[in-house]
C-alpha cells in the first residue's frame, strides 16, 4: 500500500513539474498577461461605386492617416475626459450600433443641456468635403474640436482637454507615437479626425449588389425600390446619387414649415440658403433614426411620407421637392431599398468599440 | 474573380445610349451669329472645337488615368476619346488670361442666392447654378482655332481639362486659360463636356467630375448646365412650365425654377460656343476679359418652340427645358464679352 501511494505522489509530482515547466515562461516574468491584439482600423479600401481614393489617399497631407493616429483618435472618441463634467464623450451622442448616430432627436450634453440638431451618422466621411448640417467645417480636423468646446455638448476648452490628456502617461506616449510630440489641441483634433476617417461602411446588401454579388437580402422588392430611387418620378438620386448616396450638397427639402434653424444661411449669409442643410449619406439609414437636421421624423416611413407630400411648405423649399405619385406598394419597395443599405458588419464591428 | 454585374440603372443607361445613338436627331445647324459670335447646333461644325476633333483634347500621351471610351464619328470611323484626370500641358510657358464669368439678367448682375427682381415683377432667387466649360480655344484673326488649356491659378491644366462653375464657390466664377502671346478675335469652347468625359466610369472620378459636383445624372452621364431657383411670380401667379412647348415671348424672361441641360451619352453633344471680340495677349499678364452669361437668353432658350424629335431622355419639365436650350443655342446670345 505504501508503494502504490508513493507511486501516486511521485506521479503527481512529475505532473506538477511538467505543468510548471510548460506554464512558467508566461508566469515567471512578473508582468500582467498580454492584452488582446489591437484590431487595425486603417484601410485602403475603395468601395465599389465610391469616388476615387481610399481613406488613406483622402487624408490631408498634414494629417496622413496612420494606425497610431487612428487608434489614438479612437481612444479619445470614447473617452469622457474630453467633457467638462467627465460624463460625455463623442460616443455618447454617436453610438456605434446606431451607425454612430444618436437615437434621440437632439443630443443631450453636459448638465443635461439639449442641443438643437440631430447628431448625424458618422459613416464614410472620408469621402466628404463639408461637415456639420450647415457645412461650417471644411475638414474633419476642423469639425472634431467644435463639439468638445460647444457649451451644450462637452463644454471643455481644447486647452483644458489637452491638459487632461497630457497628465495621462499613456496618452502622452500615444501622442508621441502618433505625432512625434506632446499632446496639443491640433493633434487632439487630428487624431479624432483620423479615427472618424476609418469608419467605412460598404458591406450592405446594396453594396453587394453594386459589386455584382448575389445577396438574397437584395431581392425583387429591393430592386424595384432601387429603380424607383433612380427614377425621375421620385428624384431621390438628385441629392443621393448611387455611390456615396449623397452629393454632399446643401438643399432645403421642406422638412419644416417656417422659422426655426436657418441652416446653411448661418454660414453664407445668402438669402437663398435659408433652411438648407447638408445631404446625409444613406448607408445604414434604417438604424440611424430619427431623421432630418432636427430629428423631427421618427421613422423611415415618416420620411417617405413627407417626400410623397412634397415637404411641409417651407417658403424656400427647393423646387426639386414636389408631391410624388407613389402607390403604397411603391412606397413599400422604396422602404425595402432603404433598408437594404444596412451594413450589419459595420454596426457590430469590434473595431468600432472601445 | 467574376466581373461586377451591372446594376439596373447602368443597364438602363447602356440601353438608352444605344437607342439614342441610333435615333437621335442632331440639333439644327444655324451657323454663326455674326453679331455675337454665337454658334451652336451640332458640334463639329464650328471649326473643330468639339471633343471629337480638337487635337489634344486631354488625350496627350503620358497623361495619367485614361478612362474614356470609343465613339463613332460622322464618317463611321472611331475616335478614341479620353477623359484625362491630369492633362499634359499644351504650353511650357504662356500668359494666364482671367475670364470672369458674370451672370446677368436684363442688363443687371444676376446675383446668386439673393432676390433678383425682374422688370415683370417676378423675383428669382437662384439656389443652384453650375455648368462645365471645356475644349477652350482662342480664335486667330484669320479664324483659325488655337486650342488652349483651361488652367488653375497656378497655370497648370485643370483636372480633366474642365472648368467647373459653381455659383456657391466664388473662386470658380473665374475661368483661366494659358495662352500664347498674340492678338485674337475671340474665344470658343464647349458648354459642357467632351464626349470622352461624358461616358466611362464617371462614378469613380474626382472633382469636378465626381458625384459631389451634383452634375452626375444616371440618364445622360453628366448635366452640362444645372439651374434651380425659387420663383416668386409677380402677382402671385404660377411658375411657368417649360414643358408646354409654346414659344417664349421675345419681350422678356419667363420665371422658370429649374433647367437641367445634359448631353447625349457617348455622343458629342455639348453646344459649341464662339464669342467674337478682340483679345490681345501680351507676353506676360495680368490679362482679364469678362464673359457674360445672359440669363434672359437662357430662359428664352429653355422655352423655345423647337423640334425635340429623337429626344428620349426621361425627365421632367426641367430636363425638357434643358434640351430646348441645348438645341436652340445657335439662335441665342447666351455668352458675350462684357462691354
Amino acid at each position: 500500500m505504501m508503494g502504490r501511494r508513493w507511486r501516486w505522489v511521485r506521479g503527481a509530482g512529475w505532473l506538477s513539474a511538467a505543468l510548471v515547466v510548460t506554464l512558467s515562461p508566461g508566469c515567471d516574468d512578473g508582468l500582467a498577461p498580454s492584452p488582446p491584439p489591437t484590431l487595425d482600423l486603417v484601410t485602403d479600401v475603395v468601395p465599389v461605386g465610391f469616388p476615387a481614393g481610399s481613406p488613406i489617399d483622402r487624408a490631408p497631407a498634414e494629417n496622413a492617416l496612420t494606425e497610431a493616429r487612428a487608434q489614438l483618435g479612437k481612444r479619445l472618441f470614447f473617452d469622457p475626459v474630453l467633457s467638462r463634467t467627465g460624463a460625455i464623450s463623442c460616443s455618447t451622442c454617436h453610438l456605434p450600433e446606431r451607425a454612430f448616430a444618436d437615437p434621440n432627436p437632439v443630443s443631450t450634453g453636459v448638465d443635461d443641456l439639449l442641443g438643437t440638431r440631430n447628431a448625424p451618422a458618422l459613416v464614410n466621411l472620408a469621402w466628404s468635403d463639408t461637415f456639420f448640417w450647415d457645412g461650417r467645417a471644411a475638414t474633419l480636423e476642423e469639425q472634431a474640436g467644435k463639439p468638445i468646446e460647444n457649451p451644450v455638448e462637452m463644454d471643455l476648452p481644447l486647452a483644458d482637454a489637452v491638459d487632461r490628456v497630457a497628465a495621462d502617461g499613456d496618452y502622452a506616449r500615444a501622442f508621441a507615437d502618433a505625432y512625434v510630440g506632446p499632446p496639443s489641441a491640433d493633434h487632439l483634433r487630428m487624431a479624432i479626425a483620423s479615427f472618424v476617417r476609418t469608419l467605412v461602411s460598404h458591406n450592405s446588401p446594396y453594396d453587394h449588389h453594386l459589386a455584382g454579388q448575389d445577396d438574397p437580402a437584395f431581392g425583387v422588392a429591393e430592386q424595384r425600390g432601387e429603380a424607383l430611387f433612380l427614377d425621375e418620378r421620385t428624384g431621390c438620386f438628385h441629392c443621393h446619387p448611387t455611390g456615396l448616396l449623397t452629393n454632399d450638397g446643401f438643399f432645403n427639402n421642406g422638412s419644416y414649415v417656417d422659422g426655426g434653424d436657418v441652416g446653411r444661411r448661418m454660414v453664407t449669409g445668402r438669402t437663398g440658403d435659408l433652411g438648407k442643410f447638408k445631404v446625409p449619406g444613406l448607408r445604414n439609414v434604417a438604424v440611424s433614426a430619427p431623421y432630418m437636421h432636427d430629428g423631427s421624423l421618427a421613422t423611415l416611413e415618416d420620411v417617405v411620407a413627407q417626400y410623397v407630400r412634397g415637404g411641409r411648405g417651407h417658403p424656400t423649399t427647393d423646387p426639386q421637392i414636389r408631391p410624388l405619385s407613389l402607390s403604397p406598394d411603391e412606397q413599400a419597395d422604396l422602404l425595402s431599398f432603404l433598408r437594404s443599405l444596412t451594413d450589419a458588419s459595420f454596426l457590430s464591428d469590434p473595431r468600432w468599440r472601445p | 474573380m467574376r466581373e461586377p454585374r451591372r446594376s439596373p440603372f447602368r443597364i438602363w443607361w447602356a440601353i438608352i445610349s444605344v437607342v439614342v445613338s441610333a435615333a437621335c436627331v442632331p440639333a439644327p445647324d444655324s451657323g454663326a451669329d455674326a453679331a455675337t459670335g454665337q454658334t451652336g447646333g451640332t458640334p463639329g461644325e464650328t471649326g473643330g472645337t468639339t471633343g471629337g476633333t480638337t487635337p489634344g483634347s486631354g488625350g496627350a500621351a503620358g497623361a495619367s488615368a485614361l478612362d474614356g471610351g470609343v465613339t463613332v464619328d460622322g464618317t463611321g470611323g472611331t475616335i478614341l476619346e479620353a477623359c484625362v484626370e491630369a492633362p499634359t500641358p499644351r504650353l511650357d510657358t504662356g500668359t494666364v488670361i482671367d475670364l470672369p464669368l458674370a451672370l446677368v439678367a436684363e442688363g443687371k448682375p444676376f446675383v446668386f442666392g439673393e432676390n433678383n427682381t425682374l422688370s415683370t415683377g417676378d423675383v428669382l432667387t437662384p439656389l443652384n447654378i453650375r455648368f462645365y466649360i471645356s475644349e477652350a480655344a482662342l480664335i486667330g484673326p484669320d479664324g483659325h482655332q488655337v486650342p488652349v488649356d483651361i488652367v488653375g491659378s497656378n497655370g497648370l491644366p485643370q483636372p480633366y481639362g474642365v472648368h467647373f462653375f459653381n455659383a456657391e464657390d466664388a473662386a470658380s466664377t473665374t475661368m483661366r486659360v494659358l495662352a500664347p502671346p498674340g492678338t485674337y478675335a475671340g474665344v470658343s469652347f464647349l458648354w459642357g463636356l467632351n464626349v470622352g468625359c461624358n461616358q466611362g466610369a464617371i462614378y469613380t472620378r474626382k472633382m469636378p467630375l465626381s458625384e459631389a459636383s451634383q452634375m452626375t445624372w444616371p440618364h445622360t452621364g453628366y448635366l452640362f448646365w444645372r439651374y434651380e431657383s425659387l420663383v416668386t411670380p409677380a402677382g402671385g401667379g404660377g411658375v411657368a412650365d417649360a414643358d408646354g412647348g409654346a414659344a417664349a415671348s421675345d419681350a422678356g424672361l419667363a420665371p422658370l425654377n429649374a433647367i437641367r441641360m445634359g448631353g447625349v451619352l457617348g455622343q458629342p453633344s455639348a453646344p459649341a460656343i464662339r464669342i467674337d471680340g478682340s483679345l490681345t495677349v501680351p507676353p506676360s499678364g495680368p490679362v482679364a476679359k469678362t464673359i457674360q452669361l445672359n440669363m434672359d437668353e437662357i430662359f428664352r432658350g429653355a422655352q423655345m418652340d423647337i423640334d425635340l424629335t429623337g429626344f428620349l431622355i426621361p425627365g421632367g419639365a426641367e430636363v425638357i427645358a434643358g434640351e430646348r436650350l441645348r438645341r436652340g443655342v445657335a439662335s441665342l446670345h447666351i455668352f458675350s464679352f462684357a462691354p
